[in-house]
């Protein structure tokens, strides 16, 4: 009895095994057509500008000298009080 | 005159005792106070605190006030008080603050009260080292209440009217300088506009000014207030910066050429004679300083006009009128200087006199030398602008614009200048500007908008 129970258990195992050997067949579409005309786009549609003129100018800009504090004239203040 | 050597020798007799006895410090301090040898009665005063004698912060006040602030810088004798509280601690603080030991410094000017006489420059003092260690609030706090007791402060031969106003101006400067670099340029102005125009420092505020214009786009008064340098009173208070400010509004409004000019000047005027400045002994400026006419070499010239321009700063006055002190209380002591206790007294007042003289020679040699690197770093900013200059004017050549060279002065509507109360166009070609003092603007339209 115990032999047909084990014989019985193995058959059972056996049986995925027959089922994985079935080929699946995956179908693609053959061809997509995406009418980039009808899209429709939410946002404003800017153009980018001569911004690299304007980084140059500002670039330049910044060389120039301009007085922003007195942190340069702190020491001689010390120095200088009487 | 006999009553008065009757008396030092008095005094002198009784610092015979003086060692063994502590309240006799206080009563030789008293008889010195009395004929008014602030300078000797420095010397017993500050025996008389070490030896824990009680000396009335009245008097105390009248000699911290009398003395020049060197004997303090250099008077090491000081050190002795750093650690505990004494009425001299003004005194003690000075010495810190030079030092620059501000920790303890800060602990003395902040045990300062009100009814201090040095109440105000120890908030000046306290405000400068808040701005060294960046804290620009406690700093600005401590200017506006060194403005706020400098009317209240006591007027002394020493510490005249101008030396308080002085302070006073300083302190409003400061504040409008913590208001600028926080970039609120409006509040600068409108501090700067405490200091009356008749005040001798009203013209060094003039770039402050200039600046605080300038950043607030107001490009014809801050050309206006650097314009009012070229008024003959004025010219000794021209700094190259102020030449540069100039040039730059003239580059930014597209007048190349005259900003050129500006840079050409400069030139010619400043960058030439840079190196007589730094090599200038301390002996050649405190001859020219003290000179009243303009010398004939024009090297001499050059410095002789920015000298002039301190010639009314309580530095160059405090130091003639503590020279002067010291003089004369050396001379009465000379004549009992046969007494030991008399030597000792001129020894110290000889050294006092001494550093008084280096101090102020060291002050314009350092001048001269903080002149010297302005005009370097003037010319490394002309350098720059030049460059940008010269690209705009390609920019013009390759768009045929070639007219925008020559600049032919476009004028604005004087109304279209704010805050102008009262309007005129000065005519600089043929005026004649003698001493009229004020704050202009110039009706120059920006060309580059054409």
């Amino acid at each position: 009895m115990k032999i047909l129970r084990l014989l019985l258990f193995l058959f059972t195992l056996s049986l995925p095994s027959f089922a994985q050997e079935k080929k699946v067949i995956i179908k693609y579409q053959k061809r997509q057509k995406i009418d980039l005309g009808a899209l429709l786009i939410d946002g404003e549609v800017v153009t980018p500008g001569d911004f690299t003129i304007d980084n140059e100018k500002e670039k330049a800009s910044e060389l120039l000298y301009k007085r922003k504090n007195y942190n340069n004239r702190l020491r001689i203040n010390i120095e200088y009080v009487f | 005159m006999s009553r008065l050597t009757a008396l030092i020798i008095l005094l002198l007799t009784l610092s015979q005792v003086a060692n063994s006895n502590t309240t006799s410090f206080t009563k030789m301090f008293d008889i010195v106070f009395r004929n008014d040898l602030y300078y000797s009665s420095y010397l017993f005063l500050k025996k008389a605190i070490h030896s824990k004698g009680v000396v009335s912060q009245e008097k105390i006040n009248i000699v911290l006030d009398s003395i020049h602030p060197s004997v303090f810088i250099h008077d090491y004798e000081l050190d002795k008080f750093v650690s505990t509280k004494t009425n001299i601690d003004y005194a003690v603080g000075v010495r810190r603050f030079f030092l620059n030991d501000f920790k303890t410094a800060k602990r003395k000017f902040s045990s300062v009260r009100q009814n201090n006489s040095m109440f105000i420059e120890s908030n000046y003092l306290l405000g400068l080292i808040y701005l060294t260690e960046n804290k620009t609030q406690i700093a600005s706090r401590y200017f506006k209440r060194c403005v706020r007791f400098a009317d209240k402060k006591k007027r002394t031969d020493f510490k005249s009217e101008a030396y308080i106003k002085t302070f006073k101006n300083r302190c409003i400067q400061q504040v409008a300088r913590i208001s600028f670099s926080q970039k609120n340029y409006q509040a600068s102005l409108r501090i700067m506009d405490y200091v009356k125009k008749t005040d001798y420092i009203w013209p060094r505020f003039l770039l402050d000014r200039a600046w605080s214009y300038y950043w607030s786009g107001q490009n014809e008064r801050a050309l206006g207030s650097v314009m009012t340098y070229k008024a003959p009173m004025l010219r000794r208070f021209m700094i190259p910066e102020a030449n540069y400010l100039r040039a730059l509004i003239y580059y930014e409004m597209c007048y190349f050429e005259k900003a050129e000019n500006i840079k050409e000047d400069f030139n010619n005027a400043t960058w030439k004679y840079r190196n007589f400045a730094k090599t200038a002994s301390k002996n050649r400026l405190l001859r020219l300083i003290s000179l009243n006419d303009a010398p004939k070499r024009k090297e001499d010239q050059f410095l002789y006009y920015y000298l002039k321009g301190y010639k009314k700063d309580i530095r160059y006055f405090s130091f003639q009128e503590a020279s002067s002190r010291i003089l004369n209380e050396i001379k009465k002591l000379s004549r009992v200087k046969s007494l030991k206790q008399a030597k000792l007294f001129l020894n110290s007042l000889y050294y006092y006199k001494r550093v008084i003289k280096e101090d102020f020679s060291d002050f314009l040699k350092n001048l001269t030398n903080d002149y010297f690197s302005q005009i370097n770093h003037t010319r490394n900013a002309f350098v720059k602008l030049d460059l940008m200059i010269s690209l705009k004017k390609r920019k013009n050549i390759a768009a045929n614009k070639s007219s925008k060279f020559k600049d032919k002065m476009k004028t604005i509507d004087l109304d279209q200048i704010p805050n102008t109360d009262e309007k005129f166009i000065w005519d600089f070609q043929g005026g004649f500007w003698a001493d009229e003092l004020g704050d202009y603007a110039i009706a120059l339209d920006n060309r580059c908008r054409s």
